[in-house]
């Protein structure tokens, strides 16, 4: 059978389409409205959460170090902007892509530069934050009593250290991202190309 | 306008291309659930683009874009989507249709149209549903000479599709 001799069966049988029954107004009232929705509600929640989450972590760090207090007082601080920062930016992201009116070629491609966007800033937290975390652990030894055996370690052992774990960090990540979200993107990308 | 004026206004014009939507979301979608929730996601889609609507294109056009967008984005998101096709399923309701002996013949297309990809279903339906390959260009962004060696692409596909099968 040709999809020509379809044409005759598929006006017949389009009638017989079972719709169940849509009360228009109940849908656009209902919470969860679809799954970009729902990303952007999550995005909108994180928003509120983690100033909540970073003020309570800083209303409870122990105010006897003077140094090493400002140290995680900022450190906590840098990583609650970042991450209030991240989710802000995704939110948006998803705003824009929500819009679903152009054409379809013109909204795939929208979509892969939104995706790739998206992880580029996602890398680039991740690791800012291990960085930063190298950072704040190097500020505790010095100023600080803390990890006093770490500290014995020379300072070109302790780099080498921190060279490697970072190393190891940012290919994990890669291959994090990577794996989830390589797939989604050359799909999209294939889907652009058919229509080139 | 009032905003009362504008979902009454809103709520007719989905009422008047529900078939429509309910199309998409067979072609789409292979269960009750998924249609349901495919059905939903178009709906606020497509009120959220609808103030942004300047009647510039055919309502169907508008329609259509903004369904075939979301299906392929919003339902692609759900892991079990690609692997959600059910022969028992099928996108139409194939019982009626045409004589007893077509039948099968029939469920071996849809089957067919199944496997293909996001943007083969949204060219086999518009095809379907007689859309003029001037309306496919709009909704679909490809010119209209590439579009019509791609139909035949897939008339070629469903072809071998149906013959494996």
């Amino acid at each position: 059978m040709e999809l020509d001799d379809l044409k005759a069966g598929w006006k017949r049988s389009v009638g017989n389409i079972q719709k169940p029954s849509a009360d228009i107004k109940s849908l656009l009232t209902t919470k969860g409205n679809g799954l970009v929705s729902e990303l952007r509600d999550r995005f909108r929640r994180g928003m509120i959460i983690v100033p909540v989450v970073v003020a309570i972590a800083l209303s409870r760090l122990p105010h006897h170090h003077g140094f090493v207090f400002y140290l995680c007082f900022a450190f906590l601080l840098v990583f609650g902007l970042s991450m209030v920062g991240y989710f802000y930016f995704n939110y948006r992201l998803l705003g824009r892509v929500q819009a679903m009116d152009a054409s379809v070629k013109e909204n795939l491609q929208k979509e892969v530069r939104a995706l790739e966007k998206g992880v580029r800033l996602r890398l680039v937290f991740m690791r800012g934050m291990a960085l930063l975390f190298i950072l704040m652990i190097e500020g505790l030894i010095h100023f600080g009593e803390e990890l006093s055996e770490w500290n014995a370690e020379p300072f070109t052992v302790r780099l080498m250290l921190y060279v490697v774990a970072f190393a190891a960090f940012y290919l994990l990540t890669h291959l994090a991202v990577k794996h989830r979200y390589s797939r989604k993107i050359s799909h999209l990308k294939e889907l652009v190309n058919e229509l080139e | 306008m009032p905003k009362d004026d504008i979902s009454k206004k809103f709520e007719q014009l989905v009422k008047e291309n529900e078939l429509l939507l309910w199309k998409v979301c067979n072609i789409y979608a292979y269960n009750p659930s998924d249609r349901k929730d495919l059905f939903q996601d178009i709906v606020m889609q497509l009120w959220k683009a609808f103030p942004n609507f300047r009647g510039e294109s055919k309502i169907s056009t508008w329609i259509y874009r903004v369904a075939i967008n979301t299906s392929i984005s919003a339902l692609r998101k759900k892991n079990d989507f690609i692997h959600s096709y059910d022969p028992k399923s099928l996108p139409v309701d194939v019982a009626d249709a045409v004589e007893r002996g077509m039948e099968e013949q029939l469920q071996q297309l849809y089957g067919a149209i199944a496997r293909l990809n996001e943007i083969e279903k949204a060219i086999v339906m518009l095809y379907l549903e007689d859309r003029s390959y001037e309306e496919m260009e709009e909704i679909l962004g490809i010119s209209n000479g590439a579009l019509r060696v791609k139909m035949n692409r897939i008339k070629n596909k469903l072809r071998g599709l149906t013959q494996t099968s």
